[in-house]
Formats: structure tokens, sequence, C-alpha cells
């Protein structure tokens, strides 16, 4: 019992009996950690990175993630890069330069998530899923807009590449590749099915003039028309003569002159006859897609694919859903301000490309679209899948046109919180684009003769003659039957104009039911009405869903963003009907139709393999009681973790087909008001719980707390809102950003050693942590000086400089002693010097162990002469010191009930890691002795074991004030010191150390009591 | 050669390699045990030698009808060597001690005859009737408490009652009482317990004609009853300093460098003994029977003072 050894440093101890846990033990240890086993070391520095100034746009630093090398700061109006700068010639500290990312509008908070997948970033927003392609690249919402509404035309000819009496199904995507390759594809569009009529025949009454022209029909069985009206039979298209009375004149002929209704001209060399003629047109179709109104950057390089059904046998044969790539074009600036893009299809179906990727049977099947990410709380990427947790997806309404007619009686409005849009039809102009004249420049007067315009019409100007760009213009003057624009320097002689907006409303077409069914009505006007959406409307998109021989007037509508409900009314009562919905004509006071969205809190979305922006709705999960929240998704080498309000759960499998959730431990709670509840670290997830703080693995949930367990469980059901768990891989740390355990008491944060699972705690206590460059963290801590958020960075340049903390630069005039210096701040972090900084020079640590300060300049006195030149004013670093503190847990010697004289403490160093600590000791009868200041210098007048600043230095002999890391035990002066009287006799002792000296790692290895017992009488 | 505290401090931690940094024995401590083990073990194992290492003398004026006069305060054992007398004609004499038991046959006389102890004071029998007469106390002054230096002054100049110092200690100031102490070998007291009236920089003025004559350059000058330096022989340095080691390894319980010490300190005690005893060696004592019949019948008589 003489002098019994502490050679094992255990860390915190806070909740087991302190009489019976092993010597080592600690009851305080802040700002060191167990690094090295056993060894007390003090944790790594910070100084400050990035402080907002007055003219950054950003605003309210978030999160912070490094991608491709480069800070990235998630702000709460953006997201920024920090470019990082050596401010001193000792590149010893940096600044963060901000530069914003341009691009969408959006917002983070301290809860955003990372995932990195095909080199892209990805974020969780407010409002949505947000993409870097790289650092400095835009911001862009995660996944493609949807392709929408299609249209079509068709040219009857000979040779078109659809055949006669058939029906073709066309579909689009749109996509591009990002800055990294990844091919990015939307999700597919509308079917837009184009029929191409059956040869029609008729009788040829009397026999034709073998080389004339002129045939006369009596029979007016061929007159049909196309959908625009125009007369079938034109010049140059074919006709088929058979059963000619005169066989000769069977086959094929070419039409010569226009039909009438009456005439069929063809010409012939055979002789005359009678026989049966056949009239036979392909078709040459034109489809227009309209643009979503997200793909609006021409730099993106977006293109559009054309997908083409092989063509049924018939004309009211539906043809097999097979889509094959016809045609991929790059979408030009006219196809942009058009907001549609349009292709005439002249491909043969023997060229066709590869499959749609949602066809049935072949490929991934109508229920894999590539649906956009849902707006989501947590997100992890888990082999090769991207993962959604707490998912909320678009608002969707389905209405159901069964009175197409009705539509043009009517307004239809929108209402999604406080934007109202109104759709209507009206005879004073025209949606459709019609050709119209045009004269001026500048100031360019449309004469339309099928308009009556008014000021503020939003008209779309397409295949315009002159300078004019197509696109999108609005009317400044009227008068009848002209209108006019404003294009300053351009010119139109000519061009089509369609009318998109009349009296402020949306126009939609609905064609008149003279001689269409009611159900081609509904579906003409149903098409109108999702196109006129697709192209005006700032809050929804609009899908025409009726494919081939379904139902006609399916409208499907779905929020752009992950928004209110989206309400929908007429404005007059309608009788009948034109909705099967009971859609109201007041947005109050009546049952109402609106959209609805899924909130899934107990919900995993999962990505399609290696596409982290395609997900498909039925990609879905569930994890435990629907009320209980995702908070966090860890993926981990052999499974996912999900950490949920109501437990945790392990997601397994190897792909989405065979992704099964399974739970690891639902007694254990996880609190959903806690920002960060849970990180990962060395392939397990760690995370605060109703049961302190819990190791998950994929085999099972352990407490890992328990040696703390008086500073955690009193948490629970507290406020834990400051609460961020993160860790550091590299340095084997975790940490614990939590409340402390009493009202009013400051925010506290505790470090976990992974490999050797030690406890000790740490002053800085940040709102946000990340690991950064040269894997350093970086934390996010709110300066109440300032009013803002500040990023600190951890010195991690593998020096003693990692042991300091904030910085100053200045110039230095040393005094002809080298004892003293006159040193002027002229920049770095805001700090003066104080006793314990050390200054930087040539490798050498020059500590202060004076400061007086007067007019701005700072007397500092050092512990030995400097090695700094007397000559000039050299600019210099001054880095601060940051305090440690330990203390030990009771050491009785193992006889707790016997009084000991504890004479003398010796502690131990692995190397000259102090030059200077201050020394307490606490008992059973006091809480704390007089102070030990230890001082190297009291033992050594030269403080140190070096040779000296020069010609040696400190280099290679010594390297107690240089800035060298050393491995392996060194000579290293014994701490040793009397124990004093008010602790010296005592059941137990507690020695507290104070550490205050920049550059100095501790490294304590053995701590010795000289103690003896001398009675069993402890009280009265 | 001058021993000063300093000094004996380095050799005491030197000794038992006391830590530098440390608070449980300060230098404070150090010198605390030190002077407890001069009262304690130096000063009776000086004073059974009978060498009169520690004499000093001190004349106190009788007054009529004060019947009693403390021993100087800073008398060691609270105990006197030798008084006299001396009478209205500066006459000094012997002033024998009477005992209680007899004091009543001396009280018919108006000048004092003799003296008992009457606790820590000496009754002079009978009391004096009148002024005039005045005793001359013969004692063992006590060294000094010990203290670093720092807590003394080094005297630089001295200028009738102006002494000046290299430094002067905060706890100097006027109203205060200081000693002078020699700053050579021997390290006696010149002066004690003198009044500071003036303090001025590093200059000290004293109550007028109480400045030594024998002041020096180089004297030092504390605070009553302390001494920055060891006022011992030189040569029993080293037995304090291992006594003082002694006691300090048993306020830390280290029993085990005690006992490495011990015969260490008997045979430093036992080599001092042999130093200091005899004083002077070629000057043996004459011994002489005061009371024989020779010399003592005129000694009898009352009221009469023997020249000495």
């Amino acid at each position: 019992m003489a002098n019994p050894e502490i050679r094992k440093f255990d860390g915190l101890y806070l909740q087991a009996n302190s009489f019976n846990i092993p010597d080592g033990a600690m009851e305080l240890a802040e700002n060191v950690v167990i690094q090295s086993d056993n060894i007390v070391s003090k944790s790594k520095g910070y100084f400050e990175f990035w402080r907002p100034g007055g003219g950054d746009a950003l605003h309210n630093i978030k999160a912070l993630y490094t991608y491709q090398g480069k800070l990235v700061g998630l702000f709460e109006n953006g997201v920024g890069r920090f470019d990082e700068s050596f401010t001193t010639a000792d590149n010893f500290n940096t600044i963060g330069t901000l530069t914003r990312n341009t691009g969408a509008t959006c917002s983070f908070d301290r809860f955003s998530y990372f995932a990195k997948a095909n080199s892209n970033l990805y974020m969780t927003g407010y409002d949505a899923i947000y993409r870097l392609e790289s650092f400095s690249s835009k911001v862009r919402k995660a996944g493609v807009a949807p392709a929408l509404s299609l249209a079509s035309s068709s040219v009857y000819i000979n040779s078109g590449v659809l055949p006669p009496n058939s029906q073709s199904g066309y579909r689009v995507l749109f996509g591009r590749r990002d800055f990294n390759g990844n091919l990015l594809l939307s999700s597919p569009s509308d079917v837009e099915t184009v029929g191409v009529p059956a040869p029609v025949g008729a009788p040829i009454p009397a026999a034709p003039t073998v080389g004339t022209l002129a045939y006369t029909v009596t029979s007016n069985v061929c007159e049909f028309d196309d959908t625009a009206g125009v007369l079938l039979g034109h010049i140059g298209e074919q006709i088929l003569v058979s059963f000619a009375s005169n066989s000769v004149i069977n086959g094929a002929h070419t039409i010569t002159q226009p039909f009438t209704v009456t005439n069929r001209s063809f010409s012939t060399t055979a002789a005359n006859g009678t026989g049966f003629l056949t009239y036979t047109v392909y078709s040459q179709p034109t489809i227009v897609a309209d643009i979503p109104s997200e793909i609006n950057d021409l730099t993106e390089e977006w293109f559009v694919q054309y997908y083409r059904t092989a063509s049924s046998l018939g004309v009211a044969v539906d043809p097999t859903p097979v889509f094959n790539l016809m045609n991929e074009q790059a979408l030009t600036s006219t196809d942009l301000a058009l907001g549609q893009v349009q292709f005439t299809d002249i491909v043969d179906y023997l060229l066709r490309g590869a499959e749609l990727y949602s066809d049935a049977n072949s490929r991934e099947g109508p229920l894999q679209p590539n649906d956009r990410p849902p707006q989501a709380f947590a997100m992890a990427d888990y082999k090769g899948h991207m993962l959604y947790g707490d998912i909320t997806t678009v608002q969707r309404l389905q209405l159901d046109v069964a009175n197409g007619a009705q539509l043009a009686t009517t307004d239809i409005q929108f209402r999604c919180d406080l934007v109202t849009e109104t759709y209507t039809t009206t005879i004073n102009v025209h949606s459709n684009p019609l050709s119209v004249t045009a004269s001026g420049t500048g100031t360019i007067v449309i004469t339309d003769f099928s308009a009556l315009a008014q000021v503020g019409n939003q008209i779309l100007i397409s295949n315009i003659t002159g300078t004019l760009p197509p696109g999108k213009y609005t009317t400044i003057a009227v008068t009848v039957n002209t209108y006019t624009i404003s294009a300053p320097g351009y010119t139109m002689t000519a061009g089509k104009v369609a009318f998109l907006t009349y009296n402020s409303k949306f126009l939609f077409n609905v064609p008149s039911s003279t001689g269409l069914t009611v159900s081609q009505v509904s579906a003409a006007a149903s098409k109108s009405l999702v196109r006129s959406i697709n192209r005006n409307s700032a809050i929804m998109y609009a899908n025409y869903l009726s494919t081939f021989s379904e139902f006609p007037g399916k409208i499907g509508i779905q929020s752009k963003g992950y928004s209110e409900p989206i309400f929908v009314k007429t404005s007059t009562t309608l009788n009948p009907p034109a909705f099967i919905q009971p859609v109201p004509s007041a947005f109050s006071g009546v049952k109402q139709v609106y959209s609805e969205n899924d909130q899934l809190h107990n919900a995993i979305e999962i990505s399609k393999a290696g596409e982290p922006e395609a997900v498909p709705p039925l990609n879905r999960l569930f994890a435990g009681e629907a009320s209980g929240r995702v908070l966090s998704l860890i993926p981990l080498r052999d499974c996912c973790i999900i950490i949920k309000e109501d437990g945790a759960f392990k997601l397994s499998g190897d792909s989405v087909g065979d992704f099964t959730i399974t739970p690891l431990d639902t007694t254990v709670k996880f609190d959903g008001l806690a920002w960060r509840i849970s990180s990962q670290i060395n392939n397990m997830a760690i995370g605060l719980s109703n049961q302190g703080i819990v190791q998950i693995t994929d085999s099972g949930v352990q407490v890992i707390s328990r040696r703390i367990d008086d500073v955690i469980q009193p948490l629970v059901g507290k406020d834990l809102s400051s609460t961020f768990l993160g860790g550091n891989e590299g340095d084997r740390l975790f940490y614990i950003n939590t409340s402390g355990i009493n009202e009013g008491d400051d925010d506290v944060c505790w470090v976990y050693n992974v490999l050797n699972r030690t406890w000790t705690k740490s002053s800085e206590v940040f709102t946000h942590l990340a690991l950064g460059p040269d894997d350093a963290t970086f934390g996010i801590l709110f300066d109440s000086e300032a009013g803002a958020d500040v990023i600190h960075r951890q010195r991690k340049t593998q020096t003693l400089v990692d042991y300091t903390g904030k910085y100053c630069i200045g110039t230095i005039a040393i005094d002809a002693s080298k004892a003293f210096g006159d040193f002027t701040i002229t920049g770095g972090n805001p700090v003066t010097p104080t006793i314990g900084d050390a200054i930087l020079y040539d490798g050498v640590f020059s500590r202060v162990t004076a400061s007086v300060s007067g007019s701005g300049v700072f007397r500092l006195t050092f512990s030995q002469p400097t090695n700094i030149p007397t000559v000039g004013t050299p600019t210099v670093v001054l880095y601060k010191a940051y305090q440690s503190i330990f203390k030990m847990a009771p050491f009785h010697a193992g006889q707790v009930g016997l009084e000991k004289h504890f004479s003398q403490m010796q502690v131990h160093l692995r190397q000259a890691a102090i030059t200077d600590v201050t020394i307490t000791f606490g008992g059973a009868y006091f809480g704390s002795s007089e102070i030990t200041k230890w001082s190297l210098a009291n033992i050594t007048s030269q403080g140190s074991t070096g040779w000296g600043y020069s010609p040696w230095g400190f280099f290679p002999w010594g390297l107690s004030q240089g800035i060298k890391l050393s491995a392996g035990t060194r000579a290293a002066s014994i701490i040793r010191t009397y124990v004093p009287r008010f602790a010296a006799r005592n059941t137990f002792i507690q020695a507290q150390f104070v550490h205050l000296c920049a550059g100095q790692p501790l490294l304590v290895q053995g701590l010795i009591f000289t103690c003896r017992g001398y009675g069993d009488r402890t009280s009265k | 050669m001058t021993i000063s505290c300093d000094e004996f401090l380095a050799g005491v931690k030197r000794l038992i390699t006391a830590p530098s940094n440390q608070k449980l024995l300060e230098d404070d401590d150090f010198l605390a045990i030190a002077t407890d083990r001069i009262r304690d073990t130096l000063i009776p194992l000086i004073d059974s030698a009978n060498q009169d290492y520690f004499v000093m003398k001190t004349n106190l004026p009788i007054l009529a009808g004060v019947e009693n006069y403390s021993i100087p305060p800073r008398a060691i054992g609270r105990k006197l060597r030798e008084i006299k007398i001396f009478n209205e004609s500066g006459v000094r004499g012997d002033f024998p001690k009477i005992s209680i038991e007899r004091e009543h046959l001396y009280l018919s006389s108006a000048s004092p005859y003799g003296f008992h102890f009457y606790g820590d004071r000496i009754q002079l029998v009978p009391i004096p009737t009148s002024d005039g007469f005045s005793l001359q106390l013969w004692w063992f002054l006590s060294p000094g408490k010990l203290v670093k230096t720092s807590e003394a002054g080094v005297v630089t100049n001295i200028s009738g009652d102006d002494v000046t110092l290299q430094t002067v200690p905060s706890t100097f100031a006027i109203g205060r009482r200081l000693d002078f102490v020699q700053g050579t070998t021997g390290n006696r007291y010149l002066g004690i317990d003198t009044l500071v009236t003036n303090l001025a920089a590093n200059t000290l003025t004293f109550s007028a004609g109480t400045v030594p004559s024998d002041l020096s350059v180089g004297d030092y000058v504390s605070l009553a009853g302390e001494s920055p330096v060891l006022q011992i022989p030189e040569e029993a340095k080293p037995y304090l300093q291992t006594c003082t080691a002694y006691d300090a390894l048993y306020s830390i319980s280290d029993f085990e460098g005690q006992k490495a010490l011990e015969f260490k300190m008997k045979e430093q005690k036992e080599n001092l003994l042999k130093l200091l005893e005899p004083r002077i060696e070629g000057e043996a004592e004459i011994i002489i029977n005061e009371k024989g019949l020779l010399r003592g019948r005129m000694r009898r008589s009352y009221g009469f003072l023997w020249r000495v």
C-alpha cells in the first residue's frame, strides 16, 4: 500500500459505486481523451474557420459536409462552399471563403442529412431532396420533373411510318447526363395514340378514260376528314384499284388532283374499266411534348426521347404497349422558350432502339417510373439504393371528365395555399397556334383576325419569320384584330400565335360537340386542359391518364412541390356535372374536392439500384408503428439501421426485391424532437435513447453509456433540441452534444472512444458537427457576441500545433534580453494573448508567462529566451491555450475504511509533454485542497530538455518546445509533489489536474501515490 | 561565513529531495520546522554546554514603589543568567536571590537588597522607596525565528538614525519594531526591538540613538524576533538541517526516510557537543568560593555594595 500505482486511465465513471471502480477511473475529464489506450491525452483544439460577414447573401449556417474535398455549407437560404486558404505562413491556420452555389431556392436546418451516390451529393432540405453534381454546381432538386402531356398531328402520305388501319402509341422521356455522367431520366409521359384510317373503298361506277385525269364517283364513302379537318386525298397520295373490269388498272396509282366530294382523280396508263377503288394512306405524325417548367436551363443539356409502339393491326385495335426508342433530340433554347418540343416521326420501326424502361414484362414495368424522391426527413445510401425515411409525397388529385362539353360553360379554379389559378375557354381568342402577320421593330404589331385580345394577355409565339425569339410575350396594346408586344430590337413579319391567358385566366379549348361523341369531346377538352396547366401553372403538373381504350377524360394533377393540398372548383354549378367527382362551385361552405399526399412517418422509400433519384412509388417498406417517425437511416456494411421513435430496426438484403425490415429492439425509444439523435462510426450506429446512449449493430442494441449513466439518464424526457451526434472515424471519437442534466445547465459534449470504450467530455459543444477536409472535425457554434453561427475547425496538422486553440496574427518587437516582446495584433481570430499561450516561430514555441496590455500593444513575457529575432518586428502567430481538466475518481488504495496519509504523488508522462499544470486534491473531508502549481521551470532553469534554439535548435536533439510529434516513451520530468494538508490525511483522495498551455499533449500514463494507513478511526 | 535561511532551505530540500512543486511544505513551513528544532533541540544542546552562547545584558532602572519587573520578553526559557544592581552612584554589586521563605526578613530597608521570582517577574526585596537604583539583567537571547532573506533588508547605508536598505520588505512599516542582525559569522543581534519612526523609499528612520553603533553595511534588518540567517554556530547547521529534514519526513509519513537519518543525527549531535565545549580551550575557568571564610563575611552586610 505504500506506493500504489495507477497505470490504466479509463475515462469517466459517473455511475458506478466510486469505491468499486478501476483506479484509473475519472470523475471529470474535460478536453482530454483516452486517445492511446490507458493514456490521458489533451483533446485537439479548434480555431475559428469562418464567421459570417456583413455582405454574405447566405444566412445562418446550419449544416456542413465535405464533398469533393470542399466543405459545403447548408444555410437557411441556400448552399455555399468554402474555399480554404492559409492565413499565415506557417500553414497551420486557414480561413473559409464562402461562395454561394446558384440554383434552386432551398432551405436547410441542422437535421439535414447528406448522402453521396453516383459521385453526386444529396441533401435533405426543408421542402425536397437537393443535389449537387460538383461542389461548385447549381443546387438542383433531386430527380427529374415528370414528362407530361403529349399531342400529335398527322400528315397522311404514301410512305409514312404509320401504316394504314393501325394505332400506334407514343411516349416521351426527358433526361440529361449530369456532371458526373449519370443518366437521369424522367418518368414517362402520357400515352399519345395516333390512329391511321383503314383503307376505304368504293366501286368505280364507270369506266374511266385511259390516261384521263377525271374520274367521277357518286359515292361519298371515301369522304372523311382527319381531325384537322383536311380532306383526304391529296395530290401525290396513293390510291389502289382492285377488281377492275380491266385488270390492267388494278394496283397503285398516284392521285394527280385533289379529291373533291365527288371526284377522285388519278392517272393511269391502263385501259379504261370499272372496278373497286381503295383509298389508302400512311401517316407521318408529329408529336408535341410539353416541357415541364423545371426544365429551363439550356446549359444542362436536356434531351427528349421519343418512344413508339409497334403499330396495331387495325385502327380499332390497341397497340401492344411496348415502347421503343425512335428518336432522341436535344432541347433547344426555342424548345425551352416555347415550353414544348416536337418531333415528326419518320423513323422506320425496323430502326427502333431500346425499350422504354417502364415497359411491362420485358423491362421494369409501368409501376416503376422514375419518380422524384419524396420529401424525407432521413436519407442514406445503402447498397446502391438511396433510402428515404419519414416521407411525404407530392399532392395528387385525379379528376375524371365525364361531360367535356360542360367545361365550356364554366371556369375551373385550382387553389393551393395562397395561389389560385383559373382556367377558362373563350371565343375571343384562340388557344391553338394560328398563323398571323406582324410588323415593326421593337414594338411589334401582330395582325390576328381570329382574336379580340386584351392588354395583358399572354401569348405564345412560334414559327417566327424575323429575329424575334420564340416564347411567351404579353400584349401591351390592342385594337380590333391587332395586338402589340414589346421586344426591343427584334422584328417579326409572320408567325403563329397561341393565346395562353385571357382576362388573367389560363386558356384551354373545348371542341364543338358537333359531329363528335361525348367521349371525344371529353377527351379533347381534358387534353387541352392538361396542356394548359402544364404550360401555365406555377403550382402543379397535369397528365392525361387515359390510354388506348380506357375511359377518356382522366386527368391527373400533382403538385410541383411538397405543398399544401390543391383544391378545385368550378365557377358555376354545372348540371349535368362535367366531372365524376363532385367538384364544388365554391372553396368554402360545401364539401371540397382536393388533392392528398402520403405522409408516412414509418415508411422507407427505396430508389432504383444505382439511380438514387428514381424512386418508384411501389418501392416502399414500412418499419414499426405508423406514428413512430423514422429519425435516422444509418447504413452499415450488412444492413441499414433504422432509428425510429419507437425502436431500432434494420433493413437487410441486397436489392430492392429482397429488402426486408426487421426490428432489432423495440424497447429502446428515441426522442423525435431531438435534432440529430444518432450517427454512425466504426460500422455501427450510436444513438441517444431512453435507455441511454446505445450502440446499434446488425445484431442488436447495446447500452454503452452505462459508465456515465448519471449524466445521461436524467436527460430522458428533457428538451433535447440541442442534441447532435457525430463522429470522427479517424480520431476514433464519437461526440454527443446534448443538454446538461439540470435546468439552466450549459449544454455538454460527451466524447466516446469507440475503440477503447472510454468516455470523456469536451467544452466545445457544437450545434452541428461534420467531418471536413484533412479529416478534421468542423463544428458550428453560436457566437452570442456576434449574434451568428460560427464555424470552428479542429486542428489536424499532425503536429503539436493541434493542441492549440484559436490564433491571432501580429507583429512583435523582441527586446534585447529575448525575454519580452511587444505584440500588436493585426489579424486572425478575435482573441488576445494570455498566460499559457505560445508564439510559434521557426517551428519552436515561445511560451507566454505574462501578458499586459496597453495602448493596443501586449507586453508579453516568455518562459525562456525566445528564438524570435530581436531585429525588426517580424510577423508571428500566437496560439491560444485552452484548458484541459481531469479529476480522478476516489483513490483509496483498496481500503476505504482506513484513514491514510497520502503524502506524495507522482505523475509520469510518456514524453515531455507538460511544462505547467495546476494540481488540487479532493478527499472525504474537503472538496478541494490548496492549489499546487507545478512548473517545469522550477525543476530545470532551462525549462526544457532541448539544446537551445540555435544553432542546434530543438532539432533533432530535443523536441519539447518544437512542434513535431514523437512516438514512444521519451525522457520527461516526473511531476512529483507532496499532497497538501487539507487532502493528505483522508480515507480517499482525488487528484485534479488543470492544464492550460498551448501545444502540449499531456500524455499522462502513470499516477502514483505514496500513502500509509494509520488508523481505523474515520469519524467521531 | 553567514548561513542564510535560503541556503539552509536548499540544504534541507536537497537532503530529502523535496519536490520543487508542492504546497504541503513550503519554505515557511521548512523554516518553521527549523525554528522549532532550534528551540527544542539546538538551544538546549548549546545551553547544556554552559558556554554562554546566547548571553545578553539589559539595564533596568528601579523606580520608587515599583515592586517587580519583567524578565526580558525574548529571554530563553524565561530565565536569567545573572542579576546585578547599580546604586545611586553607579556602583555595581551582586543582587542575590532570596528565598520566598526568608523574604520577610528583608522588608525593613528602604533600598533593594535582593530579589525572588514572582511568576514571570523579578520581585525586588524590599520595595525601594526612592529612585536611583537600577538592575542589570544577564539573560539568554533566543535566536530569531528563521525567515527567508526576502523578508529582511540588507543594510546599504547608515546615517545617524537613518538606515537605508537594499529592498524594504512589505511588512516593514512605521511603528514596527525591528532587529539589527549582524551580517557576518556569529550573526548576533546588534540591536533588538528598535522602533521605526519613519519610512521613506528604502530608508528607515529609527528612534533617536537606537541604531547600534556597530551596525555595518551588509548587516540585516528584520522584524523583531526574526532572522534571515542562522544565529547558531555554523557547525550546528548540518545538525539543524538533518533535524529539520527528519521532521519534514515525519510530516509526510516517510518513516523509512526518518529512520535513515537517525544515525546521522546522533553522530552529528555528539560531534557538535564535542565542538561546543569547552568554548575556550586554553583558559580554564577559575573556581572561586565566594562564601568561603576569607571572602564571605563582608557580603552579609546590609546595604553595602561591592565593586566587582
